[in-house]
């Protein structure tokens, strides 16, 4: 049972981790890879368990370090996700904003979902990003990923995933993007992103829902 | 008129000893004319009948060529009801690279590649250089206590979001939103004005369509090139075709092919029909094996004029070379009337040729004279028609007055086969005749008041409803980017040309609706003006004003959490002067593609191209009446058409004049009479007056090439009415009757050939001499007659007075 818990449970967090155009653990550390055997038993364990997946739905809470601020910037909100290639992501507070992507049409919003319009998601480097990985995971297309970032999987000791950007352009911007589990695997404890610049946003998602039917209003 | 008899008994009697020699060289011209002709190469493009005198018509051809988007490729991807936009983006990135050089030099399929924040980098960089004065006096809007605060909350907001994360170094190089000054400047390059740019493609404002711009370096009037270019495009999007998108494409080349294409088959068509009518109408008529000889001479000519035309001009227009069938029915009326009046006379002799040969050569020299009027003609392709023609002429004079009496020789008087029975055929009641005819010049004069001119060349190209509707699509889709005037500003430097710019667009910017002008000025002032806008710059952000305002945005910003230098980069912006804008930075801040489309240079000049709309209220502000501005020349299509229109409207007068004079000059030389003169001239009257009113009446427009086919028609009645008058006054026998038949119904033959053509220019020609030949014909054969013979009552002693 609990195998086949943490087959679902962990590509769910995977894709929730591809949220993010970049990920840092929140101190920089060396993570010894535990080598190519387990990095393959992992990422079969997670398209084994993302075949299962059509739709994921979580609570978050951010909290964002910027250079530009005194005080870490906290926000929560929600997120879902429906295979193939239909996202929201959505803050409730303390600023009611947010997108979605659903196949070819964007659209974005702030204050109120009524009031969005549409966007180039080329001109969003971050939010491209994001909805390629995001889909890459529902996919399970890790040649895909691979070609863009280098992952490294953590120790058993040290639960994690670590995904480097492979492009220059994006590079540029993200240092790199890091998720961390629970010692038993059995929970995600937090996504870290680490920017070029220092800044850094951390993520904890709670209350995930996986396969749960998603009103179409969402998207 | 002794010695004129004595030179052609002389040259025949020389020709008849050395008969060989004279086929030898007959032999030899031909041989020759051939050989010039295997290394034909048609000309199908309009431009031949374009003015080529007229400096101004030059000048605005030349300019309105160098409009963007003229000479390039455009591709359209159309989703079909169940294609997704990014099929139509995957086709658009498959074909993109692969539209490669022999055909075209570079191709887009979206804006060059950037980031954004690179162009907004550069737009803050160069904002001090781009700024006018009042753009910096609207700065102070954003600098106010309220304004700060504002855009200050809205970073905040912006901050916790992903899409806000990336802007972070935006956000601390411009908080106050500064750059917006810059990029509404980016505003005015934009000429597609349903043109949106999404996922780094050109994508049309309903997101149904995604365009490729292909540049080429092959000639548009390069109809080899163009049918190599079309086919490449076509067989790449049919290679690549995606289920459920539509691709089509547009360019100057696949007019260029259609119209070649066209009168390529015309030309078969044409010269096919008209060679075997004519055979057939001289075989039917003749009913000798001789008539072979006599069909040699039009198609001999044909080959002698075509190569003539090559020799002396280099080139020949595929509509000269569709003159040939005209020239066919024109040049087979002299040997036709060397045949039959060499039967008349029995053997072959010098006398008979020398007699013939007052008719022919005067009908032949009466033809050229009226041609001869189109040399003044402003037109190319009109001088090479006359050359054509007037060669022709010459060269069947010489066949049938030289070379085809000895063809004939061994012809008896009297093979006279050709059953025209007919004529026993009551004559027709003169006044009825006379009354029908009047009743028909009133009727045609009424409706020739009708006839309108149209000067615009499209008319009279070839576009096939393929084309046409492919450019309609386009033009809804993308917004009318192919017909806009061209303001033209010239220097001898770029920075010359960009002052100039500069000042033309200043003159029309508060007369033209925001958003119709599209000008590269904002976004590329000239260097003096770049100088002045940072010194203004300078001026304005002044150590006191700029410490102002970081303390207010400090002090607003600490209120909100932000650090106090959160935005240090701003600040330090400020201080700075600012680059220079240059054609290279813009180029690398990926507006390359843009800005080189709107300069040129060329021939020792720069020039720099301002669109505008092609209405009447633009072409008003800026003529030269209105003040204009010296230095730009403002181009506009309509008013091209309209020159053009105006150009022909004064030709077609002028010529009519003078071949009319020309023509009389020559009746009058030859009759000496001032009634015979008026009755020879009846065909050509009434065939223009038919050919008018029929035009007036069905609406058809008169052109450029139907300038030609009146003087045809003046020419072929003049011989006509030769003939006729010759005929009804001089007794000329029934075989010269018949030649006038034969002749007449050739040129009718030949003429009628273009009819058959597809081109809208041949196919002109051809109805407008056609309808001028249905009026001349029955004006010779029974209105001449009814006014020249006396009344049959009136006593025998009159009748010959």
């Amino acid at each position: 049972m609990k195998n086949r818990f943490m087959r679902r449970f962990i590509p769910a967090v995977a894709m929730l981790m591809a949220l993010f155009p970049g990920f840092l653990a929140a101190q920089e550390r060396e993570t010894a890879s535990v080598g190519e055997d387990r990095k393959l038993e992992v990422l079969a364990s997670f398209a084994k368990g993302a075949s299962t997946i059509k739709t994921i739905s979580s609570d978050f809470l951010q909290e964002r370090r910027t250079s530009m601020l005194k005080e870490p910037l906290l926000a929560t909100g929600r997120f879902f996700f429906e295979k193939p290639e239909r996202l929201r992501w959505e803050f409730t507070k303390p600023v009611p904003s947010g997108f979605i992507i659903n196949a070819e049409r964007t659209k974005r919003w702030r204050d109120h979902p009524k009031q969005s319009q549409s966007f180039d998601i080329e001109k969003e480097p971050a939010l491209k990003a994001i909805a390629g990985q995001v889909f890459a995971w529902a996919r399970a297309d890790f040649t895909w990923i691979e070609n863009n970032y280098q992952i490294l999987i953590g120790s058993e000791d040290q639960p994690t995933i670590t995904l480097t950007p492979r492009s220059p352009e994006e590079r540029k911007y993200i240092r790199h993007m890091a998720l961390s589990f629970s010692l038993d695997l059995a929970s995600i404890q937090s996504v870290e992103i680490l920017e070029r610049s220092g800044d850094s946003t951390r993520i904890r998602f709670v209350n995930i829902v996986l396969n749960a039917p998603l009103p179409e209003s969402l998207f | 008129m002794a010695s004129y008899a004595r030179f052609f008994v002389s040259l025949f009697d020389l020709f008849s000893r050395h008969r060989i020699l004279l086929y030898s060289l007959t032999c030899a011209i031909l041989l020759m004319s051939v050989l010039t002709l295997k290394k034909i190469t048609l000309h199908e493009d309009i431009r031949p009948m374009l003015p080529d005198r007229d400096p101004e018509v030059t000048a605005d051809f030349f300019l309105l060529q160098k409009t963007p988007f003229l000479q390039r490729v455009l591709i359209n991807l159309e989703l079909g009801p169940e294609a997704h936009l990014s099929d139509a983006l995957l086709m658009a990135d498959r074909i993109t690279p692969a539209l490669t050089p022999p055909y075209f030099s570079r191709a887009i399929s979206g804006p060059q590649t950037f980031n954004s924040g690179e162009l907004y980098s550069w737009v803050m960089t160069s904002l001090p250089s781009l700024a006018s004065i009042e753009d910096i006096k609207n700065m102070e809007r954003f600098t106010t206590s309220p304004g700060v605060k504002k855009r200050l909350f809205d970073i905040y907001q912006r901050l916790q979001s992903p899409e806000g994360w990336a802007m972070k170094p935006l956000f601390q190089q411009d908080p106050l939103g500064f750059s917006a000054i810059g990029l509404e400047k980016l505003h005015s390059l934009n000429f597609l004005k349903r043109m949106k740019v999404e996922n780094n493609h050109f994508i049309s404002a309903d997101g149904r369509n995604v365009l490729i711009i292909a540049e080429t370096a092959i000639p548009m009037t390069d109809s080899k090139g163009a049918r190599e270019l079309v086919n490449y495009t076509q067989d790449l999007l049919n290679k690549n075709l995606s289920k459920g998108i539509k691709a089509s494409f547009l360019s100057g080349h696949a007019y260029t092919l259609a119209n070649a294409e066209t009168i390529q088959r015309d030309l078969l068509v044409i010269l096919t029909c008209a060679s075997i009518a004519i055979l057939l109408l001289l075989l039917l008529f003749m009913r000798n094996w001789r008539a072979f000889f006599v069909y040699l001479v039009p198609t001999s000519v044909v080959c002698v004029a075509t190569a003539a035309t090559l020799w002396t001009y280099g080139t020949i227009s595929a509509v000269t070379v569709a003159f040939g069938s005209v020239l066919m029915g024109i040049s087979d009326d002299y040997p036709i009337f060397t045949y039959f009046s060499l039967r008349h006379r029995g053997p072959v002799s010098g006398e008979g040729i020398s007699a013939v040969s007052i008719p022919v050569l005067f009908s032949g020299v009466t033809t050229m004279a009226t041609f001869s009027v189109l040399f003044f003609s402003g037109l190319p392709g009109q001088r090479q028609i006359a050359y054509f023609s007037i060669v022709g002429i010459i060269a069947s004079l010489a066949f049938s007055l030289l070379v085809l009496p000895h063809l004939l020789r061994g012809m008896k008087k009297g093979e006279d086969p050709l059953p025209i029975e007919a004529r026993k055929a009551r004559r027709p009641d003169r006044f009825l005749v006379i009354a029908i005819w009047g009743i028909i010049i009133a009727l045609s004069i009424w409706q020739s008041t009708r006839i309108s001119f149209n000067g615009d060349m499209r008319a009279v190209s070839r576009v096939p409803a393929s084309i046409r509707n492919t450019e309609q699509f386009l033009k809804e889709t993308w917004g009318n980017f192919r017909e806009t005037g061209v303001a033209v500003s010239e220097g001898a430097s770029i920075e010359e040309a960009l002052e100039q710019n500069e000042r033309f667009y200043e003159h029309i910017k508060s007369k033209i609706a925001p958003g119709q002008i599209v000008s590269i000025s904002p976004i590329l002032p000239s260097a003096k003006t770049q100088r002045t806008n940072r010194e203004q710059w300078s001026v304005f952000w002044t150590d006191e004003r700029t410490d102002r305002l970081r303390n207010l945005i400090v002090r607003e910003g600490d209120k909100m959490g932000f650090t106090p230098d959160a935005f240090a980069p701003f600040f330090n912006r400020l201080k700075e002067k600012g680059n220079v804008v240059t054609l290279d930075g813009l180029r690398k801040a990926g507006l390359g593609d843009i800005v080189d489309s709107f300069i040129s240079h060329e021939g020792g000049a720069y020039r720099v191209l301002t669109l505008l709309p092609d209405s009447p209220e633009v072409e008003a502000l800026l003529s030269v009446s209105n003040g204009g501005v010296a230095g730009t020349r403002f181009v506009s299509p309509r008013r091209f058409n309209r020159t053009i229109s105006k150009f022909m409207t004064r030709s077609f007068v002028e010529f009519i004049l003078m071949a009319s004079l020309v023509m009389t000059a020559f009746l009058v030389l030859l009759f000496r009479n001032v009634k015979k003169v008026i009755c020879a001239l009846v065909p050509v009257a009434t065939g223009l007056c038919f050919m008018f009113g029929v035009m007036g009446f069905a609406g058809i427009e008169f052109n450029v090439f139907n300038i030609v086919a009146t003087i045809l028609v003046i020419g072929l009645g003049a011989d006509l009415g030769i003939f006729m008058v010759s005929r009804a006054s001089e007794g000329v026998d029934r075989n010269t009757a018949r030649a006038v038949v034969l002749s007449g119904l050739t040129s009718l033959v030949g003429l009628g050939a273009l009819m058959l053509a597809r081109h809208p220019s041949l196919h002109s020609i051809g109805i407008t001499v056609f309808l001028g030949m249905c009026g001349a014909i029955p004006a010779a054969v029974l209105v001449v007659p009814a006014l020249i013979h006396p009344p049959r009552n009136r006593p025998q002693s009159e009748q010959t007075e």
